[in-house]
């Protein structure tokens, strides 16, 4: 239905998509995840072209949308799109908001548009409110009334950029209950959202968009149980990542103890298990491998918490032969170091220039 | 006749003052050297102003716009003097008999007729002095002096010829705050420089237009050939000479040190009120001056605000044109417009556009009032509109789009009904001040409701009446125009509907 190929969108200062290519079919729901700033908003906001795409084409039901000659508010009258915003028109009623583009744009007369918008309002919930002003809805009643007055155009997709973002908690479920009603009526949507579990239970496909494009791309299980890139696997763990580079005997030692410590207090890591991270930084790097590797070395530390699952752990990659520091013979050194984790693992590897790897997971 | 007896006394007074170095006011006692040290009117700029900077070197000297000013001040007691000839004096004091004076001695003043300094001007210059000459000769002259000029007051303009076969046309500018030159009498044009114009327009075949203007303007007119006649009593001045050709005086009348001695009157308050409230209103009918002025008033403010609101969205328009070269360009001129209006007293460009822009055109001067008020109130009308799209979320625009508005169904359809609620508030207060603003039009000849009280004013010399008549129209209308664009804000606010008139036919 929709076909993206080589999209680019780029501000004088910041390239948001620097290369999204992907196909929509009828019937998908599609949520869109990631960190923020990395151009979810901005690839829905190209499709229906708010947002003026620097290249690259998009291709309607075979209409290749981009093209300057393409009648744009014609094709924006299939494609609905619900803003974080709400954006209901403040001067006119419920039910005339939802009437308003049939009668000015479809040309249907008051009746009709009154007698079909009644209908919507009743599907998402609002009959009650038709001759409201939006000013005296709630955030959710109006993010409903903005879902209707989308629907009340009949399109083909609606794409919706974080409809639940601007809400507060305790409304997000009667928004997210009106979109799940709409997914298993079978309508195509693009959902940028914020929510994973909804993103998991909704869609069919899920798009973890990083580094300027669609990072990885999956079913809901894929993505969120068995995610297989590194930054897609941080994302969903929500791991928060500190690293630290060695390649000299002289490195400033206390400046690194402390920078861990700033991590962690800021993960709210509790005291004790930066006190233990400290020991394994102190005893591994120190005491073992800087006294083993060869005077030209490489040694990268990666502490990364999880958030959910709120581990914290340590990996040690460093370059040289292979060499279990679990060999090693600084005895108090290693009684130290296994006192203060659950797991320690060696392996050997081939990965960026380093050829072994110890993943600590933290008490 | 007693005005007459007493002009033969004061000849006499003065020519034995001479030998006794002394003149004296016979009514009040007064002398001359009384004044030495007092407060004088003049008139800024005018011949009297160097006189009496002459005769009283120490004396303060205050000015005023008009003659007219001159007699309220020296009544209410601001100023203790001023310098007049005695025809307008005797006009005026007929009115008044606390008005007395003292004769000043050997100065006087010529009046005449002013024409443009040009080949017509001179024809005209020429032409005037043959007939001035000959009507001297057959008497004419004399009785038309005896009839505008001594004691009684004239109560009509006397027959005049026909002239409506002539078809040279004569334009001529004329100030109606000269009595009794030039001045109003029973709304009509009247005065011995009116009928002295309208025997010799007869005798030469001219047709004359004649347009109320104030004489500094009628004087401007002359240069650019707006007017061929300024008839407003002028003094002839050597400096004058120099931008305009003048005829020989019709006159050359004594100069008078005007004084006021309230002892002189005899009416009691009340009595004066209502003489007061009757001459500005019922007498001659001068009620219809005032209505008159009211509809020019509003013909100009009404007027201005059509055209101006029209212009100023047409530049709106443009401003937003979907055409990046159209929109860039008339950008860049309304800034540069807006500044212009914005660094200009609208009085200086209306008298610009009259005087210079449309100056030969012999283009009405309602028509430049409101042309010159629609340029401000255009952009002003750009300026808001502007402000109040700006203030509209952006996402309401976005909501648009989406839904499949194209840019112009956007701008119409949802945006500018939603910007209304901040425009019409503003529109409101700057059509109050435009009403007021056109207050001023009068310096471009036009008679509007404050000119009309002007004229009102210096045909009774009466300050109150026409005054507080003009305060309170103009309250009214400045009420009525505000009350009336409330009601269309709150029609077009859609918040205030009430349900039943909510999707009005629909079936609900």
């Amino acid at each position: 239905m929709i076909t993206i190929r080589h999209l680019q969108k780029a501000y004088p200062n910041v390239t948001p998509l620097k290369d999204v290519n992907t196909e929509i079919h009828k019937g998908d729901v599609i949520s869109i995840i990631g960190p923020s700033g990395t151009g979810k908003s901005t690839l829905i906001r190209c499709i229906n072209l708010l947002e003026t795409p620097t290249s690259g084409e998009i291709i309607v039901n075979g209409e290749v949308i981009t093209d300057k000659k393409c009648d744009v508010s014609k094709v924006r009258r299939k494609m609905g799109m619900v803003f974080q915003s709400f954006n209901l028109f403040p001067h006119l009623t419920v039910i005339e908001n939802i009437m308003k583009a049939p009668v000015d744009l479809l040309k249907k007369d008051k009746q009709t548009a009154y007698d079909e918008g009644m209908a919507l309002l009743r599907t998402v919930g609002l009959s009650d409110k038709a001759f409201v002003y939006p000013g005296n809805l709630s955030g959710g009643q109006k993010q409903r009334v903005a879902i209707a007055r989308t629907l009340a155009m009949n399109p083909e997709i609606i794409l919706f950029d974080e409809p639940t973002s601007a809400l507060d908690p305790t409304m997000v479920g009667e928004v997210q209950a009106v979109i799940k009603d709409l997914a298993r009526k079978g309508l195509t949507m693009m959902i940028v959202t914020h929510e994973m579990n909804f993103a998991r239970e909704i869609a069919n496909r899920v798009f973890y968009m990083d580094e300027g494009g669609i990072y990885e791309e999956g079913t809901p299980e894929e993505i969120f149980d068995h995610p297989k890139r590194e930054k897609t696997i941080r994302f969903i763990r929500q791991m928060k990542v500190h690293e630290i580079n060695i390649s000299s005997r002289d490195f400033d030692f206390h400046g690194m103890m402390s920078e861990i410590e700033t991590f962690g207090r800021k993960q709210m890591i509790s005291q004790k298990t930066i006190y233990r991270a400290q020991i394994v930084f102190e005893e591994m790097c120190l005491q073992i491998l800087l006294k083993h590797l060869p005077d030209r070395f490489n040694l990268l530390v990666t502490a990364s918490h999880s958030q959910k699952d709120d581990a914290l752990s340590m990996r040690f990659l460093y370059t040289g032969p292979s060499f279990n520091p679990e060999t090693s013979d600084n005895d108090l050194s290693l009684k130290l170091i296994k006192n203060a984790v659950r797991e320690i693992k060696h392996s050997s590897i081939n990965l960026d220039g380093f050829t072994n790897c110890v993943d600590c997971l933290i008490l | 006749m007693k005005r007459v007896m007493s002009l033969i006394v004061v000849m006499l007074i003065m020519t034995a003052s001479l030998a006794f170095g002394e003149t004296r006011d016979p009514a009040s006692g007064r002398v001359l050297s009384d004044y030495e040290n007092a407060v004088l009117g003049v008139i800024d700029g005018s011949l009297y102003d160097g006189i009496s900077k002459k005769l009283f070197p120490n004396a303060r000297r205050d000015s005023y716009p008009s003659f007219n000013d001159l007699f309220q001040c020296v009544k209410q007691g601001k100023i203790d003097g001023f310098l007049l000839d005695i025809p307008n004096l005797a006009a005026v004091s007929r009115a008044d008999r606390g008005l007395t004076w003292i004769p000043v001695p050997d100065c006087t003043v010529d009046i005449g007729i002013a024409f443009g300094k040009n080949e017509k001007g001179e024809t005209l210059q020429r032409e005037m002095n043959e007939f001035l000459e000959k009507i001297k000769a057959d008497g004419r002259y004399d009785s038309m002096w005896a009839y505008w000029c001594e004691d009684t007051e004239p109560d009509k303009m006397p027959d005049l010829p026909d002239l409506t076969n002539n078809e040279k046309t004569l334009k001529i500018a004329v100030d109606l705050s000269r009595k009794p030159f030039v001045y109003l009498l029973n709304n009509e044009y009247a005065g011995f420089e009116i009928e002295l114009l309208h025997h010799f327009c007869a005798f030469y075949g001219y047709q004359p237009v004649f347009e109320s203007a104030q004489w500094t303007a009628g004087v401007a007119g002359l240069k650019t050939e707006k007017y061929d006649v300024v008839s407003c009593g002028i003094y002839m001045t050597e400096e004058r000479k120099e931008s305009v050709n003048f005829c020989d005086p019709y006159v050359i009348a004594d100069v008078v040190m005007v004084i006021y001695d309230a002892s002189l009157t005899n009416t009691d308050f009340w009595t004066s009120l209502k003489t007061s409230f009757e001459k500005t209103f019922i007498r001659e009918s001068r009620w219809k001056l005032i209505a008159g002025g009211l509809g020019v008033t509003c013909l100009i403010s009404v007027g201005a605000m059509i055209v101006g609101s029209a212009f100023g969205f047409l530049l709106y328009l443009l401003t937003r044109c979907k055409y990046r070269a159209v929109s860039m360009l008339s950008r860049a001129v309304i800034r540069v417009y807006r500044r212009i209006m914005a660094g200009t007293p609208t009085l200086v460009m209306l008298m610009l556009l009259f005087y210079v822009v449309f100056g030969k055109s012999g283009i009405n001067g309602i028509w430049v009032a409101i042309l010159g008020f629609a340029l401000t109130f255009a952009a002003f009308v750009h300026g808001q509109l502007t402000l109040s799209v700006q203030n509209i979320d952006p996402g309401q625009r976005e909501a648009a789009y989406a839904l499949g508005y194209n840019r112009n169904q956007a701008f119409f359809m949802v945006i500018l009904p939603q910007s209304l609620k901040t425009f019409l508030p503003a529109f409101t207060g700057e059509a109050v001040s435009l009403i007021k603003a056109t207050s001023v039009v009068g310096y471009i000849a036009v008679n509007d409701l404050t000119k009309m009280g002007d004229i009102i004013r210096s045909n009774t010399y009466e300050a109150m009446f026409p005054l507080i008549a003009v305060a309170v129209i103009y309250f009214l209308i400045t009420w009525g125009a505000a009350a009336a664009l409330s009601y269309v804000q709150k029609k077009t606010d859609n918040l205030s509907r009430k349900n039943k008139n909510i999707l009005k036919g629909v079936v609900r």
